[in-house]
């Protein structure tokens, strides 16, 4: 079976309008497109919102889908789109100039630390306090499996934009972890 | 480029994906996409009826312009009013009669002439009658010309009358003779 033609049945009763395979549909993909909220929105209220809009958005839109790609990339486009443009409302520009030099200037001070301890918990705080317009460009690339053309296309932006962006986003997400390494370090009695 | 952070990332990825949405959530979702087509659906039924509505009401619309059309041009070529196609009747039963009377008598020629002219003018009337929208004016002018026919007749017929009765008389006498 081609990967496209994944819960194609599920598909076709959705686009048929039945109950039973749009609450099916939801279930297989609702979780995973809320962790892609969260993470974008940074926000438990507004990650549910648009999750729910986005769904609302798949089900009326759903006559367009004609397997061309698998459901869950056409399902993630929309998400990952509607984020976007939320945060677009919310902020005219993703990726101003502050957020630009304060790439630069973490740069140097991150070279030093090569082996910061890595667990998921810490880097998942650590994505949280990152600036949207690094966070966004560090979760498209990393865990939702855009490559730089495909996250050019959708911010935007020029591919070397995305490029950077992700590489400085990188640097502060290390200089974070480092410094609350540091605070924990310096807050446990000696 | 790959480093560290990037490869721990990669090996974790379903340790990010660990949040789980409110179940809530679904029913917004459910009520949102069940509530417009129910109204579409509707709209679509309602659009269909009114289609049909629309065209029957064309329809009998136009019927009845046509009808109408129809009838009214039956009516400029023979319909006139109910009591006038009576009186035509009556006068020219009538008129018949008195002409038949008249058959087995020499008409003179100025009852001829008198009576070529009224026909001459009847046909007048009938065409006017035809092409005229205000037939009232005519029915009566055709009457009145019936009227003068029948008196024309009667009158010449009464005339008549008196001569063979001599006539009939001396037919008898002679039988009797």
């Amino acid at each position: 079976m081609k990967y496209t033609e994944i819960h194609r049945d599920i598909v076709e009763a959705c686009k048929a309008k039945d109950p039973r395979a749009q609450k099916r549909l939801y279930e297989l993909y609702a979780a995973a497109m809320y962790n892609i909220c969260l993470r974008m929105l940074n926000n438990t209220h507004d990650a549910e919102d648009i999750l729910q809009n986005s769904f609302i958005d798949v089900f009326s839109k759903l006559h367009y889908f004609r397997f061309d790609s698998s459901i869950g990339a056409w399902i993630k486009r929309i998400v990952v789109n509607n984020c976007i443009n939320y945060l677009k409302k919310r902020k005219l520009n993703l990726f101003d100039t502050d957020e630009q030099i304060e790439g630069e200037q973490i740069s140097s001070y991150v070279e030093q630390d090569q082996e910061a301890v890595l667990n998921v918990e810490k880097i998942k705080s650590a994505m949280t306090q990152l600036p949207d317009g690094y966070r966004i460009v560090f979760s498209l690339y990393l865990l939702e499996g855009y490559d730089h053309k495909e996250i050019a296309s959708i911010l935007n932006v020029s591919e070397s934009t995305s490029k950077s962006q992700f590489n400085r986003a990188k640097k502060k997400l290390r200089a974070i972890i480092l410094s609350e390494e540091n605070n924990s370090t310096n807050a446990r009695p000696a | 480029m790959q480093d560290q952070l990037e490869d721990f990332v990669r090996k974790n990825q379903d340790a990010f994906n660990q949040a789980v949405p409110d179940s809530k959530l679904w029913d917004g979702v459910e009520k949102a996409i069940q509530e417009p087509p129910k109204v579409r659906k509707l709209w679509k039924v309602t659009k269909f009826a009114a289609a049909v509505l629309f065209l029957l009401l064309v329809g009998v619309v136009v019927g009845m312009y046509l009808a109408n059309q129809q009838m009214s041009n039956q009516q400029a070529e023979y319909n006139l009013p109910e009591d006038y196609k009576e009186t035509q009747v009556y006068y020219t039963q009538k008129i018949n009669l008195s002409l038949k009377k008249l058959e087995n008598y020499q008409r003179d020629e100025t009852l001829e002439k008198d009576l070529q002219e009224l026909d001459q003018y009847e046909k007048e009337l009938k065409k006017a009658l035809k092409e005229s929208t205000n037939k009232e004016p005519i029915v009566q002018a055709m009457i009145e010309n019936y009227q003068t026919k029948i008196q024309i007749l009667e009158r010449v017929i009464e005339r008549l009358d008196r001569q063979p009765v001599n006539h009939k008389k001396v037919k008898n006498e002679g039988i009797q003779l």
